[in-house]
C-alpha cells in the first residue's frame, strides 16, 4: 500500500497504528525518558517511510522495523548521553535523576527493577527488554540485533543476574 | 545461562499491571498525527532500484593506458630531440676531418668527366685551399 502513490498515505496509517506502540515502548524503555522517547520514535517512523522500498523482506517487516527503532536509540544514546544512566552506580541517586521525568511514577521493587535496567549496559538491557517484558524469542531478538543466539543468552543471564542482586539488596 | 530467576519471574506477574511508566493523554492517537505532519506524505519513498555498481576497474585500465601512452610519447620525444644534434656534430666532424686532411685526398674522384677533357690542376695558379673553397 506504501509503496502505491494513491494508497501512500492509508498505507503509512496503518503501519503506524499497527507498530507504533511496540515500538514506543520498547524505545521508551531503553532511554528512559517520555520526550527523548518521542523524538527517537518519531525519526524511527520517518526513516521507515523513507527507506520501506529498501526493505528486503529477508525478515518480517515488525523484524525490520524493530533493528531500526533500536539502531535509532542506540545512536541517540551514543551522541547524546542526556541522560547518562548507565554511569551512575549509585541506586539512589539513578532513581533521583529518573524521577525527573514526569510521565515516570514508580516504588516498590518494581522501581527497583526499573532503576537497575537503566544502570545495565545498553546491550544488556536491550536484550533484557525484549526477553523480559516483550517475551520475543531468542530468533527474533537475534534477527533485531544482528547476534548470534548463544550472545544473547549470556548477555540476558548477565543482566538477570545483575538485577536480581539489585532486588535482593532492596529487600534486605 | 537460565531464564528469569524466580524473583524476577514473580515480578514479572506484577508488571502486567505496571504503571511506572506513564504517557501524556492521548499520545498514541496523536503521535500518528504528529509523524505524518512531519513527513511530506507526497514525497516518494526510496523505491530506486540500486544502480549496478560502476566497474571500476575500466577507469583504471583505461587511466593506465593513457598514462602510458603519454610516457611513451615524452620517452619518444626525449630520445629523437637527443638524436638530432647528435648527427648534427657527427657532420661536423667529417666536415672538419675532409677539410684537415683535404691536401691527400684525390679529387679526381670527384670529376665525371673524360680525363682528357680536365684541365691540368698543376698548370691552374690555385691555391689547394682556394680549391676546398671552389669545391665546398
Amino acid at each position: 500500500m506504501i509503496q502505491r502513490p494513491a494508497t501512500r498515505e492509508a498505507g503509512f496509517r496503518a503501519l503506524l497504528s499497527a507498530h507504533q506502540e511496540q515500538v514506543y515502548w520498547q524505545v521508551r524503555r531503553m532511554v528512559h525518558d517520555h520526550s527523548t522517547a518521542d523524538d527517537v520514535v518519531q525519526e524511527v517512523f520517518i526513516k521507515v517511510y523513507r527507506h520501506i522500498g529498501k526493505f528486503a523482506k529477508k525478515s518480517s517487516l515488525a523484524t525490520w522495523i524493530y533493528r531500526i527503532a533500536h539502531n535509532e536509540a542506540l545512536s541517540y544514546l551514543r551522541t547524546h548521553k542526556r541522560h547518562p544512566l548507565e554511569d551512575i552506580s549509585d541506586h539512589h541517586e539513578r532513581m533521583e535523576l529518573m524521577c525527573e521525568d514526569p510521565y515516570f511514577d514508580a516504588d516498590g521493587a518494581l522501581a527497583t527493577l526499573h532503576v537497575a535496567i537503566q544502570g545495565l549496559p545498553v546491550r544488556q538491557k536491550q536484550v533484557f527488554c525484549m526477553r523480559y517484558f516483550d517475551e520475543m524469542p531468542y530468533a527474533q531478538i537475534a534477527e533485531v540485533l544482528e547476534l548470534s543466539v548463544g550472545s544473547l543468552k549470556a548477555s540476558y543471564h548477565h543482566a538477570s543476574k545483575k538485577i536480581e542482586s539489585s532486588l535482593r539488596e532492596s529487600i534486605t | 545461562m537460565t531464564d528469569p530467576t524466580p524473583i524476577l519471574d514473580q515480578l514479572r506477574q506484577a508488571s502486567a499491571d505496571d504503571t511506572s511508566y506513564q504517557l501524556p493523554p492521548d499520545y498514541m492517537v496523536n503521535l500518528t498525527s504528529d509523524i505524518v505532519d512531519r513527513l511530506e506524505v507526497t514525497d516518494t519513498p526510496s523505491q530506486k532500484p540500486r544502480q549496478p555498481k560502476r566497474p571500476y576497474w575500466i577507469y583504471i585500465c583505461l587511466l593506465g593506458g593513457f598514462l602510458s601512452v603519454m610516457i611513451y610519447q615524452q620517452w619518444k620525444q626525449d630520445t629523437s630531440s637527443t638524436k638530432a644534434p647528435m648527427a648534427d656534430s657527427t657532420d661536423e666532424i667529417m666536415e672538419d676531418y675532409l677539410v684537415d686532411h683535404s691536401d691527400w685526398i684525390d679529387l679526381s674522384d670527384l670529376y665525371t668527366v673524360p680525363e682528357d677533357d680536365l684541365y691540368n690542376l698543376e698548370d691552374l695558379d690555385i691555391s689547394t685551399d682556394d680549391l676546398l673553397d671552389i669545391i665546398y
